[in-house]
């Protein structure tokens, strides 16, 4: 009886009963792209629709897929990840980004040249909610109100673009 | 005090015999025996004169037990002592990171963004300690015994470090950055454990008395290694050191008083 009891202790603190259910493994392709702004100058990251402090800018995408996650764990079916498939975390890690001012950014650098080189990408934890990739802007443009286009490529072929609508820098 | 009393109380009823090298010996060897002494050793200065330096470590004081084994090198009084224990340090004055004391890369404002990891005491800990030295034993009456001793030791600390990300407001500007309080501040050293060398004076009076010993000392310690402060800022998009910053720290010296009785 002691036994028993022993053993069903040891089974019933099994480490291999605690592992969590894994979620539903979803194959996703990138549909396209949406860029919005955010104001990068406090605590927390936010998105912005006007005025933004130009050493706190940063531009942010959100990606819209086909197979998008939902809630619902029982739609799908789970099934092995063969080799070529995309998880929603890192469908757009093949892709390369680059970004175009179109406007003026500076003295230097007219309207529709690429600012590529001003911006580096931020660890995807500290981005706003519903935003998938953020780049933040290192240089400063001149003040004013500024329009960006951010173009994903897949090799040398441009695949998505997305053109901002205008945010006055200050 | 009840609680290190109480301590005392059980120390001392399990305490072997301790007996003047004249008299009975509780070893088989005549010459040596062995003594349990509990220590309490008070700082009498700061680890660091830096505020933020000095609360991220244990509080500068110590409880020891320890067990010494007294043997003679050479009659009549002439000995030398080996000891072994182990000590309890207070818990650090900044028991968890407070951004708002620590040294920041400029004057801007910071936002804590994350802590990546932590390790080393932030509650209060365990320390081995020993000791080696010479002792004398004068006798200063047929009941007091004086026993100066003059020693050399370690005492271990852990290391304690911080990894996070500090983020400055009205910017995009991010810095990883690592505060470390040891001994050694070089980034290659690698180890969390560390031991300070020390140099202690030690006066042990000694009384018999009908059915036991009682053993009263005073001593010096003087630690001729310090443990400093040592902090990194670099900038995380261009991956380049803003900011080191090392503040030395002090010889620490501690007084401390130690009782023992032997059966």
């Amino acid at each position: 009886m002691i036994l028993a009891a022993l053993t069903a202790i040891v089974g019933g603190c099994d480490p291999s009963n605690e592992n969590e259910w894994d979620g539903p493994v979803i194959p996703v392709s990138l549909k396209s792209i949406e860029a919005v702004h955010i104001d990068n100058s406090g605590e927390f990251p936010v998105v912005a629709d006007s005025l933004v402090k130009k050493e706190a800018y940063m531009v942010g995408i959100k990606w819209i897929a086909d197979n998008a996650l939902t809630d619902d764990d029982d739609k799908f079916i789970t099934g092995p990840i063969h080799k070529g498939e995309q998880l929603y975390g890192n469908m757009a890690d093949r892709y390369s980004k680059a970004i175009v001012c179109l406007t003026p950014f500076n003295a230097g650098t007219p309207a529709g040249k690429y600012v590529s080189k001003y911006f580096k990408e931020i660890d995807r934890n500290y981005l706003p909610a519903g935003v998938n990739e953020g780049f933040v802007l290192l240089v400063a443009p001149d003040p004013g109100k500024h329009a960006f286009r951010v173009e994903y490529y897949d090799g040398e072929e441009l695949t998505f673009f997305y053109e901002t609508a205008p945010i006055e820098f200050y | 005090m009840i609680k290190k009393f109480l301590f005392l109380v059980v120390v001392t009823a399990v305490t072997m015999r301790s007996l003047p090298a004249q008299d009975t010996v509780i070893l088989a060897s005549p010459n040596a025996w062995l003594d349990f002494h509990l220590v309490q050793h008070i700082g009498l200065g700061k680890w660091n004169s830096a505020g933020y330096a000095n609360e991220g470590l244990p509080s500068a004081s110590m409880t020891e037990l320890r067990g010494v084994f007294t043997f003679f090198i050479a009659k009549p009084a002439l000995h030398a002592f080996m000891d072994m224990g182990i000590g309890i340090m207070p818990a650090p004055g900044m028991k968890s990171l407070d951004i708002s004391r620590m040294p920041m890369p400029n004057e801007a404002h910071y936002y804590l963004r994350e802590i990546r990891s932590e390790s080393g005491p932030d509650k209060a800990s365990a320390h081995f300690k020993f000791t080696a030295g010479l002792s004398w034993n004068l006798q200063a009456s047929d009941k007091l015994n004086i026993l100066p001793a003059l020693g050399v030791g370690g005492l271990t600390m852990q290391q304690r470090q911080f990894d996070l990300i500090l983020k400055e407001q009205g910017s995009n500007t991010q810095y990883h950055t690592t505060y470390v309080w040891g001994k050694h501040i070089d980034e290659e050293y690698g180890s969390t454990t560390e031991t300070l060398g020390y140099l202690t004076g030690r006066l042990n009076f000694k009384y018999k008395m009908q059915r036991m010993s009682l053993l009263f000392g005073v001593e010096y310690t003087c630690f001729f290694d310090r443990m400093h402060f040592y902090g990194r800022y670099s900038n995380m998009f261009y991956d380049n050191i803003q900011k080191d910053i090392q503040v030395k720290g002090n010889n620490m010296n501690m007084l401390g008083i130690s009782v023992s009785a032997s059966f």
